[in-house]
């Protein structure tokens, strides 16, 4: 099991290198920069740069060098001394930018995460058990409504229903009085009236899926031998079902759970747009839209990083509770 | 069932299936898996039940610890009586998820099944599964003292280094493992019934042979019943003292294993043998049974044997009522015209 892990964690350390380098490409693939853009704004409005003023704005970012250059020096500050990059558009550190957001980012995905699970799994169970069963339609029909409806939609709808019914807008995780206030309970009431319509929004899409991928194997699982050898052996239903099919059926589950990683950075940038969430999507959309390259750049890399990472955690979780994958043997 | 060892009551009964019929009611028709079986299985005996794929061997076997799914399944008629410890149980007027029953599964019954490889939980190591079985019948077992009457079935079945095996999952076992665990697992609450639904079946023949003889080994030291569900007539006519041959969810013939074996009367039991090779007969052609059961939605009206038998007597096998089974000689069934 432990060298499993560290055999899993040194494959990774190479795959991390390729996926810098690549988001790197990415950074530099898009014709222009933010610093041409930034000079013909200037000169738009009628002032004028020379040449060695221009000059000096590329030094000053070090886009006057070449590429492999700007990215070694990318690579080592990140390594070294944990920074990437400045942005252009925030006037921050790259770092600073993120970090500023990560922790709503974190809250939202996590919690929404939480949600689906607590949601989809016992609706999952119920669906398979109860095949064709009154609750398991309706359960099939508001699980496709879920995952049909695009969220944004959703998100509109619910804003315009809350704000129609009692006048109060859902717009981002605060009222405007507590955007910038110091954290206080009432700052902490208003997030939690604030943050449930984004929670619920994000996490019906996800528990649509998630109670299809459940009840269908589980659909599969309940009628295997096993299951049938263990209600010959006298147990009560209840208990064996959850003890055997269930415990199989919830691995496809398992091996989502590292691709929502990514999505704490990500998650829905559509809804964040929309309901103008302070998380890390929009920045994401905003950085792209500016070119502000270190800043689109550093995020590619998190959330690249994020999903490898994601993965192994999955995979180290299957490893866990399924003792098939342990010992990676071909079990017949 | 250690205090009634060795005692050779004649025929005690302890299982009595009476006119039993398990139906399928299927959106296509109702598929009459066991239409009208009789048996008895009696105390420390083995009843071999032997038949072709589909004569509902197993979903008799299934009926009996009322494990036939449902729906679509359904006993529509007759009686399985349990006698236990002075009192009688029909275990078809039970709900297939009450306590009864469930003390009935594992504790008074046992059953081993005929997929070893897919018997077992595969996130569970085999102690977990057995001693389940252990802690659900004996309320008081400590799991302490449950895994190490594991440990004690595991070398009892033949499985060697128990004390390490009982941690193993059931992917590091082989088939003939995982079937010694499965027994292991069917006689762990000493019942006084084990089925044994083709237990052999998915085995090599070597292997084969070391179930079955730990299985008559296991039946010398507790004093169990069997009930041996087979379609390989070499393996039941080894181990059975009575035989029942089904064909097409009826019981055709039933006695004891000598007489099936020396003298079988119905047509269809004298072509299973003839479609086996004899080591002890001249090496004649093997003369298989033609045609194939008929599928049980459009079962003959008449005799279920009908339509593939050598000796069908026109206006009288295809007369569109139940067959009646007729006593030969002593103790010995057949339903069949050619005895009437």
């Amino acid at each position: 099991m432990t060298a499993l892990i560290i055999r899993r964690i040194i494959l990774i350390i190479p795959l991390l290198f390729i996926i810098s380098i690549i988001s790197f490409i990415i950074i530099l693939l898009p014709p222009g920069s933010y610093v041409e853009t930034y000079v013909e704004n200037l000169e738009r409005t009628g002032f004028l740069m020379d040449e060695s003023q221009i000059k000096a704005i590329y030094k000053q970012y070090g886009l006057d060098r070449p590429a492999v250059v700007q990215y070694i020096l990318w690579m080592s500050n990140f390594l070294l001394k944990g920074e990437m990059g400045r942005s252009f558009i925030y006037q921050k550190p790259v770092t600073e930018v993120i970090m500023e957001r990560l922790p709503m980012s974190m809250a939202v995905t996590l919690i929404s995460l939480a949600v689906t699970w607590l949601l989809a799994v016992p609706i999952g169970i119920y669906s398979a058990l109860r095949q064709y069963s009154i609750g398991d339609y309706v359960a099939t029909i508001i699980g496709f409504v879920g995952l049909a409806l695009p969220n944004f939609l959703l998100a509109l709808a619910l804003t315009y229903l809350v704000f129609a019914k009692t006048g109060h807008a859902v717009t981002g995780l605060f009222s405007i009085e507590y955007k910038d206030a110091p954290w206080t309970v009432d700052k902490l009431f208003d997030l939690l009236g604030n943050i449930w319509l984004p929670i619920l929004v994000i996490a019906s899409a996800g528990t649509a899926s998630l109670i299809r991928i459940l009840r269908a194997t589980l659909l599969d699982e309940k009628n295997k031998q096993y299951v049938t050898t263990a209600r010959a052996k006298g147990l009560p239903e209840h208990k064996l079902i959850l003890k055997y099919p269930v415990r199989v059926a919830i691995n496809p589950l398992i091996s989502t759970i590292g691709w929502t990683l990514p999505l704490i950075v990500s998650g829905e940038i559509i809804v964040s747009q929309t309901l103008g969430l302070e998380t890390l999507g929009p920045v994401l959309l905003s950085a792209a839209m500016g070119e502000d390259m270190f800043l689109v750049g550093s995020i590619v890399m998190i959330l690249s990083s994020l999903t490898v990472i994601g993965t192994l955690i999955s995979d180290i979780l299957l490893a866990w509770i399924d003792p098939r994958i342990r010992f990676d043997k071909v079990s017949i | 069932m250690s205090q009634d060892q060795l005692t050779p009551m004649a025929s005690e009964p302890i299982l009595e299936i009476r006119d039993l019929k398990t139906h399928f009611m299927l959106d296509t028709g109702t598929v009459r898996a066991v239409d009208g079986i009789d048996l008895t299985i009696s105390r420390g005996k083995t009843l071999g039940v032997i038949g072709e794929s589909g004569c509902g061997k197993s979903v008799t076997a299934h009926s009996i610890l009322r494990l036939i799914p449902s729906p679509p399944g359904q006993i529509v008629n007759g009686q399985i009586l349990l006698y236990r410890q002075g009192e009688v149980i029909d275990i078809t007027r039970l709900q297939p998820k009450e306590a009864t029953i469930r003390q009935i599964r594992g504790a008074d019954i046992g059953m081993i099944f005929q997929e070893p490889m897919t018997s077992f939980g595969p996130l569970h190591t085999i102690g977990n599964q057995i001693g389940e079985t252990i802690l659900t019948h004996q309320q008081a077992e400590s799991a302490q003292s449950a895994r190490e009457q594991v440990i004690e079935l595991l070398r009892q079945v033949g499985i060697p280094n128990p004390e390490q095996r009982v941690d193993a999952y059931p992917h590091e076992f082989s088939g003939g493992m995982r079937q010694r665990a499965m027994i292991a697992m069917a006689i762990s609450c000493s019942p006084m019934l084990l089925i044994a639904d083709e237990p052999t079946t998915s085995l090599d023949v070597t292997i084969e042979a070391q179930i079955l003889d730990l299985l008559v080994g296991l039946q010398e030291q507790t004093g169990m019943a069997i009930m041996l569900i087979s379609h390989n007539l070499a393996v039941v006519s080894e181990m059975a003292d009575d035989i029942a041959v089904m064909y097409l969810g009826k019981r055709v013939e039933l006695g004891s294993a000598d007489a099936i074996f020396d003298n079988p009367l119905h047509p269809y039991t004298q072509g299973l043998w003839r479609s086996i090779p004899r080591v002890d007969g001249p090496l004649d052609k093997l003369i298989p049974i033609p045609g194939a059961v008929p599928s049980p939605r459009d079962r003959p009206t008449g005799c279920v044997f009908a339509s593939r038998c050598n000796r069908f007597i026109e206006g009288t096998c295809d007369e569109p009522r139940p067959v009646p089974t007729f006593e030969v000689e002593p103790d010995h069934f057949v339903a069949c015209y050619l005895y009437d």
